[in-house]
């Protein structure tokens, strides 16, 4: 039944995505339909102040922010994606990662242009580093992504591929509709964020997948232009505010493979009360600017796996290396297997109501 | 005594020949192994190149040099040591300069080239200008086309001897330390006979210390800088490219050139590329495995009843590498061939049941040839009655991008005239699967069905359903009569260059800006009677361009053949210079026919590259009718050389100084210009009218000037 809907659906999606991306090829115009008063913002004698993020850029008329996303129209702050999504498909909820969180249901994704970071490595950077003039776009208002997930059987939303961050009103008000209808909203960011907008914005989001880029300011400069601090106290705010969290930590070679940094980050969130949140290290492959390095060799990854579980951290897996077990989840009392996946399937569940069937021991996450 | 003098001057005149051409091939290869080795990159290092030489010996003449001996002394001391402190730098600074790993847009090649030519390329220029002036001066007449033929005979012989025998034998830094030995001997025969002893003294310490060097790894140095936190196992300057071997923890990685090759412990790689392909077909028995054999694809294709492999592997040293370095097993089944893929399906009578091409973008006018119309043509003709056939282009991941879509549309075009079934499947690469017989989607139930273990293509990851869902929503966005990439049209390869600009998303009206301040200066601060050079100029290095692209396409491969076809050229410029000028009548009018005879070239020889491909498989009469090519447009340009030369009534170094950058400059405007905009946006036939246009364009203005009496 689920798979027949799905099949269904997709044959409508791609219907939608060809007949409106021609339409609306690029959305030149001041404000459109697309255009919303931004959330967040303050005017400054120097021009408006955006208020969402720590980039918090300083806007003159008909400037854009360094999100590319956001334009001082008037004196006021207008974010220009608002229901005007570049990318939308529907995922496995492991690939955003999630392991903790409704396993092998499906996610509809959604993406619109831009993002407040620069990573060199951007594997989405034809939209992440891109403005909405320069992407084709869909018109899917909030509603009509919430009815489009429930048309394909989807347990969730997913904001994902770019920075969900940067489409902020959007993702605020289809979650809001989405929660009321009982399904569940995933946010997927790299935590580039200020706190009072993400304290609004957690009311209605259930799940997140926040991307530790690094332990290192240095680094974050460099390879994301960003800095650590923010994103640590990203972290902190959806623990305190009961988010379920999922840290991803990609491990590329020679700018974040160093052991004893990631013995550090392992240690903070050790300290810091992040023990029970799973812990993905990702494996790199070469990408957009980052082209002249290898992918992350296996071993690297295991020695980063074991820095993390000799740390404290209780559920710690691989990513982007097929075939093996690192994606299982051990109980971290009993040692069992509870949970056997491979890919986006669940082989073996062993946990009942959310406690391991072996010891009971409580496993955190939200099951099914 | 003047004679003993003048043949001094002459062996500094050939050393500074060998030293432009080797340290030219090395320094090119040294940046495309810190940078992305496309024709834009390679078209502005080598312009960079002329462009500073040009303007050295242009502005020679400003120095006004009074010890002009000692001078020449000192300048070719620098040129001797310079190449090797800028290949240096060049592997020192990458990372440090640059995000370590990281890939550059076109204005920090531009800036980067522009300063680590600058010392070198300049003295280079001022360098020959000297040596213009100085040895004219002591023959008491206009010897300036015989400086610019020896300085070419010493490119012929170095050239010839470096692409034969030093690059098998001899590490970069090695070949360059020679011909800094050979520069500074040339240096103390002059310090010696103008007795300056000191000078002579450091000479000889300095020619030792070389000499001892020679012993020392520091290649191995500076490529460590390069490559920071691997572990280089392996290294070796192949006629193919710069080919290195690195050791990341338990991992293999293979770089040609800088670029990642492929590492070991990739699956998700290997399992696409072969299972996709392999599923669907029944009974597959006979597999041709184009490239990138060694990082474990082998493996893969061993999982199925096979009779055998055909392996094409152009550069032996990756196949002695992975033999050593991967964990490869010798299998009967595998039959390993050295030859270029193209080459090779023009020659082999087998038929195959799967052809896996396993090749990179076609981001380089090299690599196009293995996406071209042409090429899957010749293809589909080895191919078994339901034989399947899997390339690729890169990823578009979430979101296809209009750069992205006609990359896609270009190749869906080029293909769908030869197979009736054609599948895309996204996955690390964007899978073009081309079969007569019927594809499927559901490549994981044919895993299952054939009870093929995989640990990344099956069931638990790959959804049929969300596959073809991806699969379609690429389709969407795909026209299907978009252009077709072929052979002397590259248009893939000219999208593929659009789509790597805009990595970078910048402006590049400069970049326009530039090339027209280039054109402007030229003609105007460039003599009237200069002018026939500089076209001459720009001529000869888009002909030489459009020779070595077409030999590549033509005949195959081109590596060893690149320094070949310019020693040929150098050839031609030698003898036009120093002999040839002499059967034509040092006149105005002569000037005007020699430009209306490149034309004359230039609209012939698209008609010669027709009968060329026609006649492909003949491997002599091809390469017997490219050399005579390029010998009779070199040729061409040293008679106009020297025709301008003496043309001109003037002091010698202001004379020398004039022509060589007329030269250079034409040359400079013609490498950028035609081998990244004209080539992949007219074709190699229109290039070749435009230049026929253009000259006899400016041969029709002497004409007229002449008569007008303007000149002189």
């Amino acid at each position: 039944m689920a798979i027949g809907g799905l099949s269904l659906g997709l044959s409508s999606l791609k219907l939608l995505g060809r007949g409106v991306s021609k339409k609306i090829f690029g959305n030149a115009e001041k404000l459109n339909k697309w255009t919303r008063e931004a959330a967040y913002y303050v005017s400054t004698p120097r021009g408006v102040k955006c208020l969402l993020c720590p980039n918090e850029c300083i806007l003159k008329e008909n400037e854009t922010g360094l999100c590319r996303s956001r334009t001082n129209i008037n004196g006021k702050l207008y974010t220009k994606v608002y229901g005007n999504p570049c990318a939308m498909h529907i995922d496995p909820v492991e690939k955003k990662p999630l392991f903790h969180f409704l396993p092998s249901s499906k996610a509809f994704s959604i993406a619109t242009a831009g993002c407040n970071l620069a990573c060199l490595n951007c594997q989405n950077w034809e939209i992440s580093q891109s403005g909405p003039e320069n992407t084709r776009n869909y018109d899917l208002m909030p509603v009509k992504v919430v009815e489009t997930c429930e048309k394909y059987n989807c347990k969730s939303i997913a904001y994902t591929y770019s920075e969900p961050i940067t489409f902020y009103e959007y993702v605020y008000d289809t979650a809001k509709i989405a929660k009321a209808r009982n399904i569940k909203n995933i946010f997927v960011s790299a935590g580039y964020i200020n706190e009072k907008p993400l304290r609004d914005l957690c009311k209605y989001i259930d799940a997140a997948n926040i991307d530790l880029k690094s332990f290192k300011n240095s680094i974050y400069e460099n390879l994301n232009g960003a800095t650590l601090q923010p994103v640590l106290n990203c972290l902190k705010i959806l623990k305190q505010e009961k988010v379920w969290l999922e840290i991803t930590n990609l491990v590329i070679p020679s700018w974040t493979d160093d052991m004893d940094m990631i013995k550090e980050m392992c240690d903070w969130l050790y300290k810091n009360g992040f023990k029970d949140y799973p812990l993905h290290f990702s494996r790199f492959q070469p990408m957009y600017k980052l082209t002249n390095l290898p992918p992350t060799p296996l071993s690297t990854l295991e020695k980063a796996r074991d820095i993390a579980i000799n740390a404290g951290m209780r559920y710690v897996y691989i990513g982007n290396v097929p075939g093996a077990s690192y994606e299982n989840t051990y109980c971290p009392k009993c040692k069992k297997l509870i949970v056997e996946r491979r890919g986006f399937r669940i082989l073996k569940n062993n946990i009942k109501n959310g406690k391991c069937k072996f010891c009971g021991e409580k496993i955190p996450g939200v099951w099914l | 005594m003047l004679r003993q003098n003048k043949n001094k001057i002459l062996i500094s005149v050939i050393a500074m020949g060998c030293s432009s051409i080797v340290t030219q091939i090395i320094i090119l290869r040294e940046f495309l192994s810190v940078f992305y080795g496309n024709e834009l990159v390679i078209g502005i290092i080598l312009s960079n190149w002329m462009l500073i030489t040009g303007f050295g010996s242009y502005f020679e003449k400003h120095f006004k040099f009074s010890r002009k001996k000692y001078h020449i002394i000192i300048f070719q001391i620098c040129i001797a040591v310079l190449p090797l402190v800028s290949v240096f730098l060049i592997n020192y600074l990458k990372n440090i300069v640059f995000p370590a790993g990281s890939m550059n847009d076109i204005f920090d090649v531009f800036l980067s080239s522009f300063i680590i030519l600058l010392p070198y390329c300049f003295i280079n220029g001022m360098l020959f200008t000297l040596l213009c002036d100085y040895y004219s001066d002591i023959s008491k007449s206009n010897k300036i086309n015989k400086v610019y033929s020896f300085e070419s005979l010493g490119s012929i012989v170095a050239g010839l001897i470096y692409n034969l025998i030093l690059i098998f034998v001899l590490e970069s830094f090695q070949s360059l330390t020679i011909i800094c030995i050979i520069n500074l001997s040339a240096a103390l025969f002059l310090s010696v006979s103008i007795k300056k002893n000191v000078l002579s003294i450091g000479l000889i310490f300095l020619i030792l210390i070389s000499i001892v060097s020679l012993f020392f790894d520091i290649d191995k140095i500076s490529k460590g800088f390069l490559f920071s936190g691997q572990k280089i196992v392996y290294r070796k300057d192949t006629p193919f490219g710069n080919l290195i071997v690195t050791k990341l923890d338990n991992q293999i990685n293979f770089f040609e050139n800088g670029v990642l090759l492929f590492a070991t412990d990739n699956v998700i790689n290997n399992e696409e590329l072969v299972h996709y392909a392999m599923v669907q077909h029944k009974n597959p028995k006979n597999i041709l495995l184009i490239s990138g054999g060694f990082s474990g694809v082998f493996d893969e294709i061993l999982k199925y009843k096979i009779h055998k492999i055909d392996y094409l592997e152009i550069n032996p040293y990756i196949v002695d590498a992975g033999k050593k370095y991967t964990n490869f097993k010798d299998n009967p089944k595998i039959n390993i061939i050295n030859i270029d893929a193209c080459l090779f399906l023009k020659q082999t009578k087998n038929l195959y049941d799967i052809i896996l091409i396993n090749l990179p973008e076609p981001a380089t006018a090299q690599i196009n040839r293995y996406y071209t119309v042409e090429f899957f043509k010749n293809l589909k003709t080895k191919l078994s009655d339901n034989g399947v056939v899997i390339t690729g282009l890169q990823s578009v991941g979430n979101y296809i991008s209009k750069e992205a879509a006609k990359n896609n549309s270009i190749l869906y075009s080029s293909v769908k005239i030869f197979f009736k079934n054609i599948l895309i499947i996204p996955g690390q690469k964007n899978y073009f699967i081309l079969s007569d017989n019927n594809l499927t989607y559901n490549i994981p139930g044919e895993i299952k069905e054939k009870k093929i273990t995989n640990s990344y293509v099956n069931e638990f990851y790959i959804d049929t359903l969300l596959l073809k869902a991806r699969s379609e929503y690429i389709l969407s966005n795909i026209n299907k009569n978009e252009k077709q990439n072929k052979n002397f049209k590259p248009v893939l390869y000219f999208n593929e260059l659009r789509y790597w600009l805009s990595y970078f998303k910048e402006n590049y009206f400069w970049f326009f800006l530039m090339l027209l301040i280039i054109i402007i200066l030229a003609i105007t601060r460039v003599k009237f009677i200069t002018l026939g050079l500089f076209t001459a100029g720009f001529s000869s290095s888009a002909i030489e361009i459009i020779i070595l692209f077409s030999f590549q396409v033509i005949y195959g491969y081109i590596y060893q053949m690149t320094g070949i076809i310019i020693s040929i050229f150098m050839a031609g410029l030698f003898l036009g210079a120093l002999f040839l000028h002499k059967y034509v009548k040092t006149n105005i009018k002569n000037y005007a026919y020699l430009q209306f005879s490149i034309g004359v070239f230039s609209a012939v020889l698209p008609l010669v590259l027709l009968v060329l491909d026609k006649y492909s498989y003949d491997i002599i009469f091809v390469k017997t009718i490219f050399f005579l090519v390029t010998l009779i447009i070199s040729t061409i340009t040293g008679i106009i050389f020297t025709i301008t030369s003496k043309l001109q009534k003037n002091e010698y170094n202001e004379i020398a100084a004039n022509s060589y950058s007329a030269d250079l400059f034409g040359g400079a405007v013609g490498a950028l210009l035609v081998s990244a905009l004209l080539i992949p946006l007219l074709g190699i036939n229109n290039v070749c009218i435009f230049i026929s246009i253009l000259n006899f364009l400016i041969g029709i203005i002497i004409l007229m000037k002449r008569k007008r009496k303007l000149i002189y």
